[in-house]
Formats: C-alpha cells, sequence, structure tokens
C-alpha cells in the first residue's frame, strides 16, 4: 500500500493532463444556482499560472526583495479586475451591487495549470434575485483580448425552473473533446460572454 | 466507532509538547485537542525532503511522528524515494499543508483514530524543469500513546488525487487553502525562473 504521507512517490510521477483544455489558455465559467432562497450568481475564471507569475514580477520585482503583503495586494487586484469586467442586469438594467470574491483561502490561488478566481454577485437589494419570474443577462467581459474557453451551468430547484438558457444550444453544439467530467461542456463561442436566462417560480415565495 | 469533525485547532506545537511529555493519559483529550495532536504528528512529516540522504537523520525525523511497524515502513519507503529522487536529479520542496477536515473518533485511553482531509502543494525539481503540484489526501490514522508520547502507529490511505483545476472546487470551496499556492509561494519555490519577460498580459486593467 501506498503510504499516505509518501508525498515523493506520487508528487514525483508524471500525470496526463485531464483538462479538456489547454493550460495556455484563460477560461470563464458562470454559475447560476436558483433555490429556495433565491438565485445566486457566481463566476469561476481561471489564469494561467505562468501569466500569474508574469504579471506578478512585472509589478513587484525579485520575489526575494518583497514582504508577504505584495500576495495579497496582488490578490486584490486580480479581484477588483474581475469586479469591473463582469455585469448582472436584471430585466434588461444593470442590477444595483458588486461583484466580489468568494470568501475562501483557496480563492485567488493555483495550482500547476491555473488560478482560480470565484467572484459572486451580490446585490444591493436581496429582492432583486428574488422575484417570481427573473430575466437575467451576464455578461463576462474578462480578460477581452485573450483566448478563452467559455461555460455555464445552470441549476435550478424547485419553486424555481428554467424557462431558457443561452447557453444551451451552443454547448450542446460543442465537440465531445471539449467535455470534461468533473466541470462539464466547454466552447470557445464568444456569445458565451453573455449568459441569457430566465427563470421562473412555480409558486408563489 | 463514532468520528465527529474538527475544523479549527490551538497552536498545535504546545499542545504536542504537553501532550508527548505526560506519562500517563492526558486528563482531558477531547476531539479538538486529538486534531490538534495529529497535526502536530503529521505535518513535520513532509520536512523529511529536506534532509537528504543522511539516514539517521531521516529515522530520527519520522520516529518523532511514527512509532512500531508503520515507522519501519515509513522509513524505508522516504528513504528510497529520496534515494531515487537522488538518481534522477529530482529534488521535492513541500510549499504548503492544508487541513480541510479532521475527523475524530472517541478517544479510548492510550488511543484514537483520526480520518483526515488534507492537500500538499508543492514543486517538484527535475534537472532543469520545475514543476508544481497540488494533491489532496484523505487517509484513516490510528495514533498511540507510547513510552516516547504519542505516535502515529497505524495508516491507511483512502483516497489521493491530484488537482489539476481550482474549477472542480466550484462548488465546495475549501475552507482551508487546499494546497493552492500564492504568486509568492511559487516565486520563491524557483518556479518561474524560465519565465520570459513580459510574459503577463498588462497587469493594469483599463478603468471604466
Amino acid at each position: 500500500m501506498r503510504s499516505a504521507v509518501a508525498f515523493g512517490l506520487w508528487l514525483a510521477a508524471s500525470v496526463a493532463g485531464a483538462h479538456p483544455f489547454d493550460a495556455d489558455f484563460y477560461s470563464s465559467r458562470a454559475l447560476v444556482k436558483a433555490g429556495p432562497d433565491g438565485v445566486s450568481v457566481v463566476v469561476a475564471v481561471e489564469v494561467p499560472t505562468q501569466r500569474i507569475l508574469g504579471q506578478f514580477l512585472e509589478l513587484y520585482g525579485d520575489p526575494n526583495q518583497i514582504d508577504e503583503s505584495s500576495d495579497a495586494l496582488f490578490r486584490q487586484r486580480q479581484f477588483d479586475r474581475l469586479s469591473r469586467e463582469l455585469r448582472l442586469r436584471v430585466g434588461g438594467r444593470r442590477a444595483a451591487g458588486e461583484w466580489r470574491p468568494v470568501p475562501g483561502e483557496a480563492n485567488g490561488r493555483g495550482t500547476d495549470t491555473f488560478f482560480l478566481y470565484l467572484m459572486e454577485f451580490v446585490p444591493k437589494d436581496p429582492a432583486t434575485l428574488r422575484a417570481e419570474r427573473l430575466d437575467l443577462r451576464i455578461d463576462m467581459e474578462v480578460f477581452p483580448r485573450e483566448f478563452i474557453y467559455l461555460s455555464a451551468e445552470v441549476g435550478a430547484e424547485a419553486p424555481w425552473a428554467v424557462i431558457s438558457n443561452s447557453a444551451e444550444p451552443i454547448l450542446a453544439a460543442t465537440d465531445d473533446e471539449l467535455f470534461d467530467p468533473e466541470t462539464g461542456r466547454w466552447s470557445v463561442d464568444p456569445r458565451l460572454r453573455r449568459l441569457k436566462l430566465v427563470l421562473e417560480r412555480s409558486e408563489a415565495p | 466507532m463514532t468520528f465527529r469533525r474538527c475544523r479549527s485547532w490551538a497552536p498545535a506545537a504546545v499542545l504536542v509538547a504537553t501532550l508527548a511529555g505526560c506519562g500517563g493519559p492526558p486528563p482531558s483529550l477531547d476531539r479538538a485537542a486529538v486534531a490538534d495532536l495529529f497535526k502536530g504528528l503529521h505535518e513535520p512529516v513532509y520536512r523529511v525532503y529536506e534532509l537528504g540522504l543522511d539516514r539517521d537523520a531521516i529515522h530520527d525525523h519520522l520516529a518523532s511522528s511514527f512509532s512500531g511497524r508503520l515507522l519501519t515502513d515509513q522509513y524505508v519507503e522516504h528513504y528510497t524515494t529520496l534515494v531515487r529522487m537522488g538518481r534522477e536529479q529530482t529534488a521535492i520542496r513541500v510549499v504548503r499543508v492544508d487541513y480541510e477536515e479532521i475527523e475524530v473518533a472517541e478517544p479510548e485511553p492510550g488511543v484514537v483514530q483520526v480520518v483526515a482531509d488534507w492537500s500538499v502543494g508543492g514543486v517538484v525539481s527535475h534537472q532543469e524543469h520545475k514543476h508544481l503540484r497540488t494533491n489532496r489526501y484523505r487517509a484513516l490514522y490510528e495514533l498511540a500513546e507510547t513510552a516516547d508520547g504519542w505516535r502515529i502507529v497505524t495508516a491507511r490511505l483512502r483516497d489521493l488525487r491530484r488537482v489539476k483545476t481550482g474549477l472542480g472546487l466550484s462548488d465546495d470551496l475549501p475552507e482551508s487553502a487546499g494546497g493552492m499556492m500564492s504568486p509568492l509561494e511559487l516565486l520563491r519555490a524557483g518556479v518561474g525562473e524560465d519565465l520570459p519577460d513580459g510574459d503577463g498580459d498588462g497587469a493594469e486593467a483599463p478603468a471604466e
């Protein structure tokens, strides 16, 4: 039996990539969940690790000459940038509120392939995402100059139902090579940067 | 045997020193104390990769965490791994160890079982190349009080997987960093030394 703490054997092993796309590219995925407490809107963005390290070096220089606070400053800088590049529209109008990082130590950290950034929309008025019928549009204009893979996952529990989802036909038409069992289907179709959804409650709250 | 979860702990070193120095069972070995005890025994094991091929140093280091047959198994496995790594010009630098969850069974006198869920982020150097790795583990351990203090005496791995992308975490973001690393941790570990100048995409985003 392999030891539970013999990190080296496993760590040193070369493992083939299981991700559906190359680690040199960006990705963005909208995660919308409708449940008894309302609707939550999260966007997960992955940035190639080599890009993040390049940006960090450009900003701060020699990593041995700077203090630990640079990490927190850099992470906040990334979150601020994403916050500016995401939009939520409800009923055709920009929703009042802000995009904030999902709380968690892992948010804004990386593996050998990507750094993960999770942003959630926090409405100014919670009732914004609790109406009986929601016509949503999520604009993901993150890293507009980069080649990016896009995806969307929309889940609805009672009393909610998904009336329409603009991502469905786009993702259904993608090649099977862009399917990942862990994270679903992906596409390079730029129309996915603007996800349009209609959600409806089947009964009064 | 009933397990309960512990997600927070007090500074482990003081507690471990206290427990290890006691002759008899500690008066109040509750679940939180066991979680701290386990972490204090388990996390230092990863420093074995800093010891080179000094057999005595490796054995002494492991003996402060393991006992009995498991100590022998761990010594053989780590030593042979280190030898193989040396032959292949491979080195490992463990950057971070994050414990997400430690489930503790009802402690019995002198023995307790824990199920731990933890992640390790590290850098593998192979010849001229450096590779990052983040692995997540889940394992069952038994801790026993020995003449030298508390030690890990059995280990059974239940799950091991390499974390290649954080996207799988989207639905269940760990409370800990999950072995994922910051830019500074990576750069200080030597990753990115071969980055060409200007590999970023322009850190400044145009303001609206």
